[in-house]
């Protein structure tokens, strides 16, 4: 088994979040807490997760099919750029109909939670969030730099750990993947505006 | 005497000092990879390729196939130890590897694990020198149907063999074709659904993709919980296995060596299935199958030694046909591409220098990683005492570094972080990302062959029917999409659902 169920889940702690915003934070974790405790009940079947696939691929077939139309569909002679996106995106439109129909018909399976744990939406959302920083700040801020904040950030609120421990595997981090990567296999990372 | 002067051919390659240092890169970065649990391959070759443009193209293929390789050895120290996978191909050897460990005998274990890959390498690096240049002839008869329906067969195998419904796994090749699509169109150069970005002119990128769906949603998937790390702490000593253990895993690892590679010739998660089936196999013709699963040695000899046979195996589409069997295959294709070498049935002939290479590296290779993993085992083992709190932010800067420094574009870094989304949901919604991943591969070699096929027989879509072997690879597509509605072979299928379930490509 991969997951332990008698450990505690450890908590995500926003910097100075829950003091500010105390209200704000526990009101959305309670409700996270309150959505795990009523699972029994909250869980879906497999056809409920199918009606919800379904429906997005219905749409992403239309949205292929029609805009293949923008360029040459060509015809079965002389097959043009679109026939393939066309023809691909009728496909999908049909399976994820099928996919709808069989959904209609049995219930399928219960499935287990979406998140694991009550909280598990929380280290999902700041993994992605944290992820999404370092695309937005990189070229700014520089590789090091944003390297060493990032790791910060994640070895210090996901799964929480000491300071002096986020900040050495940050600090080690960084400057050794800023010598392998810059100086070693020189690949080209942005430097930033502070030219490190 | 041909064989002998291409080896010879090879060796020279092979046997100077930068092009020895290139393999031992790569199949220390190998080994470390496939420690390294989360982390596979496919992410170590996207990072490095960037890297090796300024290389020749041998060198650069030599350490490639190196990390391929190298990761299957990997793999099975922290699936012995850890009882984690630490690569997809090496959930079986969980089974009764950690079994052996936690009995004491994690020293044997190691031991026989790296001893059949080796035997097993070497086994399939000789048959794929054997049969590959005769398959290249073959292959010269190949034209635009046949690749065709070729292509599809592969894409309709890893369909079959999807743990999910096929008609979730037929929706995922069907997306996965239709991102294909998206970019510069290779016939007409039109530009089509790119909606003017211009880093989509090129099509969506696949390192991109991959990192995105098995690198970040493997990574967001395990931040959810924490994971029990419980290394087994007894002294690993004796890697040496004993005459009696010898005796009990000799026969398998040859069974395995031969059942790998020609499963691994195959499109699909080679690896994967190849070291599943042994283990069946092994259970199967064993006088005390109701052992398996307690620590029995051959349980982890006979996969050990299928899933690194299968590499060898997978090779052969790539050398004789230029049609990639899974993703890290795929990005070795892009890599050819990149460096102006056209693959397919004449890549042999016209580059035996690469050919007889590569392979003369797999040997060296595979004794650079005995040496690697027995005698070294302890540095592997400290490395799998690093939490995985830790780990993982690591894991994530690699991804992200590797998928910015292809093209210096944040635009594909960005991609990533959305497949990573995609392939987090979709992973809960019981869609499997393989089949995605290989239809994404071989998408635009699959349209360019309908495309001239239907020009050369003026629209007529009986041209795959008309011409002999297209129409008997038309056949076993038919057969496997109608199967399993037939009862008893459709009970077959569930079975081999059963055993593939949850693994990557």
């Amino acid at each position: 088994m991969r997951r332990s169920d008698c450990e505690p889940a450890p908590r995500i702690r926003l910097c100075g979040g829950p003091r500010r915003f105390p209200f704000l934070i526990r009101g959305v974790a309670g409700l996270g807490a309150q959505l795990h405790a009523m699972e029994p009940k909250m869980n879906r079947t497999q056809s409920q997760y199918d009606r919800i696939s379904g429906i997005a691929f219905l749409m992403v077939g239309v949205f292929f099919a029609v805009y293949a139309r923008r360029v040459d569909i060509g015809t079965w002679n002389e097959p043009g750029p679109g026939f393939m996106p066309f023809w691909l995106g009728l496909t999908m439109c049909v399976m994820a109909v099928a996919l709808l129909i069989g959904s209609f018909r049995r219930a399928g399976p219960v499935m287990p939670p979406f998140f694991p744990k009550a909280d598990s939406w929380k280290r999902v959302l700041a993994t992605f969030a944290a992820l999404g920083v370092y695309a937005l700040i990189l070229k700014h801020v520089g590789f090091t730099l944003t390297t060493f904040l990032f790791v910060t950030f994640l070895v210090k609120f996901i799964f929480p750990q000491t300071w002096t421990r986020a900040l050495v595997v940050a600090f080690l981090a960084s400057v050794c993947a800023r010598f392998l990567f810059v100086d070693f296999l020189k690949t080209q990372l942005p430097k930033g505006y502070l030219g490190f | 005497m041909d064989l002998l002067s291409h080896i010879a051919l090879g060796a020279q390659i092979i046997f100077t000092p930068s092009n020895l240092l290139f393999c031992f890169i790569g199949v220390l970065m190998g080994t470390l990879v496939g420690v390294l649990p989360g982390l596979g391959p496919t992410a170590a070759i996207a990072l490095l390729l960037p890297n090796t443009f300024h290389f020749p193209p041998v060198s650069a293929l030599i350490m490639l196939a190196g990390i391929y390789y190298g990761a299957m050895y990997g793999g099975s120290t922290t699936s012995i130890l850890v009882n984690i996978p630490g690569e997809a191909a090496s959930v079986v050897t969980c089974l009764d590897g950690y079994q052996m460990a936690r009995k004491g005998r994690a020293g044997p274990a190691l031991g026989i694990a790296a001893m059949g890959s080796f035997i097993a390498g070497t086994l399939s690096i000789l048959a794929l020198m054997l049969v590959a240049p005769p398959m290249a002839k073959v292959a010269l008869a190949f034209g635009p149907p046949e690749y065709f329906s070729l292509t599809l067969l592969g894409l309709l195998i890893l369909i079959y063999l999807a743990s999910s419904s096929i008609l979730k796994a037929l929706m995922m090749a069907v997306f996965g074709l239709l991102i294909g699509t998206i970019g510069m169109d290779s016939i007409s150069a039109t530009h089509r659904l790119t909606f003017g970005v211009l880093e989509l002119s090129d099509g969506v990128g696949l390192i991109p993709v991959i990192m995105g769906v098995f690198g970040v949603a493997e990574v967001i998937t395990n931040v959810e919980d924490a994971i029990k790390q419980e290394v087994v702490t007894t002294k690993v000593k004796n890697l040496l296995p004993s005459i009696q253990d010898w005796k009990d895993s000799f026969l398998p690892i040859i069974r395995g060596s031969f059942l790998g590679f020609f499963i691994g010739i195959l499109p699909g998660p080679a690896p994967v299935i190849s070291a599943f089936s042994s283990y069946a196999l092994e259970k199967k013709i064993s006088k005390y199958p109701e052992k398996f699963g307690t620590g029995v040695i051959e349980a982890v000899a006979g996969p050990e030694a299928a899933n690194n046979s299968a590499t060898g195996g997978a090779f052969i589409p790539l050398f004789t046909l230029g049609i990639p069997s899974n993703s890290v295959i795929a990005i070795l294709l892009g890599a050819f591409m990149i460096f102006g070498i056209q693959p397919g049935p004449l890549l042999i002939s016209q580059h035996p220098e690469l050919f007889w290479g590569t392979i003369m590296s797999m040997y060296v290779g595979n004794a650079m990683l005995l040496v690697l993993n027995l005698p070294l085992i302890g540095i592997w083992v400290k490395l799998l005492k690093v939490p995985y709190p830790i780990l993982f932010p690591l894991i994530l800067v690699f991804c992200l570094v590797g998928v910015y420094s292809l093209n210096d574009s944040l635009v594909e870094v960005a991609m990533m972080i959305g497949f990573g989304c995609f392939g987090y949901v979709a992973r809960k919604f019981r869609f499997e990302m393989a089949p995605l991943i290989l239809a994404l591969v071989i998408g635009p070699m699959m349209e360019q062959n309908l495309r001239l096929s239907l020009v050369i027989s003026q629209g007529s879509p009986w041209i795959f029917v008309e011409h002999p072997i297209s129409a008997t690879l038309i056949a076993i597509c038919l057969s496997l999409l109608i199967s399993p509605l037939v009862p008893w072979i459709g009970g077959k299928r569930k079975q081999l659902q059963q055993k593939v379930e949850g693994e990557e490509v």
